[in-house]
């Protein structure tokens, strides 16, 4: 059975990685809100980052969010 | 006599073993089992075991890691990496012998390395990451990450021409069983987060009871999910029409909760004639039939079946496996269906008076030659 990679950051890390990626001061600022759900998206809420368009898309961890992101991951072949 | 003394004595023992049956033959052992070739041993035999099994490994490396995140939080990643890895793993390994074909992978957490990211370049190259709690709220990433793959991975062919509500509650109840073994919190996360919503949705919760009343009867992946992947193999290549494959899915499903529900010696069901599902089960199992009117006549009967059936599902007790071998050895040259698959399961049935009674029945699957797949990968 072939393995397929899932791409992870750690709590640990999350903060560096908002910082590279531009995204800290929007967050701190709740600027950020979830492509699915629209809700405004914390440190604690954050789920999922993905490109896209030209930006960089984030997911909230509602159940509606993860469910309607992993079939847009689906239709989107992630 | 000391430990020590009892031990030499033991050693000698074993070094040097010999008995007499009679007095003209002697039988001599010269044992020399040492500490050292046991351990050997053993460790080759669990380095076996693990190859064929890697998912058991991560297991093992999560639990190892689980103590050794008590002394340093170094460990917080392996422990949580090989504790979803070992769970979902195992999860698709058990899947992927009761359902063949089924297109899926095994998951691999790879960490991201959060240094080499930037903006720019994430935009253009960059991949979904998803985001990892530490290890005080494993239950939460076991939980997400199991919901995400299961929607993302299971069935993923098949879910893509199915109705939303066949499609949310065959994840559910996938998700469910995935968990269903984990400790009682995970679970307990699963239902709170995710399925109490989904439950207040009449048709959801309606077939999740339903795929519950299947798997009990032992046929949920064997034959659900089976002909779920047959029949995503088949519309990939096809002019579809929706609202047939929507209808043609929940028949499936009735039929099949027909034949969980059914009572012990009722008559057989008929064969399931969809436009893409095409299938017959039939019983193999009748004592007074095996003993006393034997092979030829379930021979016959299995000559007699329809073959625009694509799939035939020989169902009996696990006493009857190699009486059903036999009776599938001694026609398949004359029906064109190999053998897909077969399998020893735990059932519950209903007994003539409609109660639950648990059984050891044994599946073989029989395919027709003729089945075209236009789509597996």
């Amino acid at each position: 059975m072939n393995k397929r990679n899932l791409n992870a950051v750690h709590d640990e890390d999350l903060n560096q990685l908002l910082k590279n990626l531009g995204l800290i001061e929007k967050l701190n600022e709740g600027k950020l809100k979830c492509k699915f759900t629209g809700k405004v998206i914390t440190f604690e809420n954050l789920y999922s980052i993905f490109p896209e368009s030209g930006d960089i898309k984030i997911v909230c961890d509602s159940p509606e969010a993860i469910k309607l992101f992993t079939e847009y991951a689906n239709e989107h072949k992630f | 006599m000391t430990a020590q003394k009892q031990l030499n004595y033991l050693q000698n023992m074993l070094m040097n073993t010999s008995f007499s049956l009679f007095d003209d033959i002697n039988f001599n052992f010269n044992l020399h089992i040492s500490m050292w070739t046991v351990s050997t041993v053993a460790l080759i035999a669990l380095f076996i075991y693990y190859l064929k099994n890697p998912e058991k490994f991560e297991k093992l490396v999560a639990l190892i890691t689980r103590f050794a995140n008590y002394v340093s939080n170094k460990f917080d990643k392996t422990y949580i990496k090989y504790d979803l890895q070992g769970k979902v793993n195992d999860y698709l390994k058990t899947v992927s012998k009761k359902v063949k074909h089924i297109d899926i992978n095994k998951i691999n957490i790879f960490w991201v390395d959060v240094e080499k990211q930037n903006a720019e370049t994430y935009i253009k190259n960059g991949e979904l990451i998803v985001r990892l709690h530490k290890s005080d709220n494993q239950n939460k990433n076991i939980v997400n990450a199991s919901l995400a793959f299961i929607s993302y991975a299971f069935l993923r062919k098949a879910k893509s021409y199915i109705a939303k509500y066949q499609r949310e509650s065959l994840d559910l109840y996938a998700c469910y069983d995935l968990l269903k073994h984990e400790k009682s919190e995970i679970l307990d996360q699963f239902v709170q987060d995710f399925m109490k919503e989904k439950m207040d949705n009449n048709k959801i919760a309606s077939l999740f009871e339903t795929y519950h009343d299947i798997d009990k009867a032992g046929i949920f992946y064997p034959i659900l999910v089976q002909e779920l992947t047959f029949l995503g193999e088949k519309v990939f290549a096809q002019k579809r029409d929706a609202n047939k494959i929507y209808n043609e899915v929940k028949q499936l499903i009735s039929y099949l909760n027909n034949y969980a529900n059914r009572k012990l010696r009722e008559d057989s069901i008929n064969d399931f004639n969809g436009q893409y599902c095409k299938f017959a089960i039939r019983i193999i199992g009748k004592q007074y039939k095996v003993n006393n009117l034997g092979e030829q006549t379930y021979i016959k009967n299995i000559e007699k079946i329809n073959h625009g059936n694509e799939t035939i599902y020989l169902i009996g007790n696990a006493a009857n496996k190699s009486f059903m071998k036999s009776v599938y050895q001694k026609c398949k040259d004359r029906i064109g269906y190999n053998v897909l698959t077969d399998d020893t399961y735990d059932a519950i049935i209903k007994n003539a008076e409609g109660e639950d009674y648990k059984v050891k029945n044994y599946l073989m699957i029989l395919r027709n030659n003729k089945v075209t797949v236009y789509h597996r990968k």
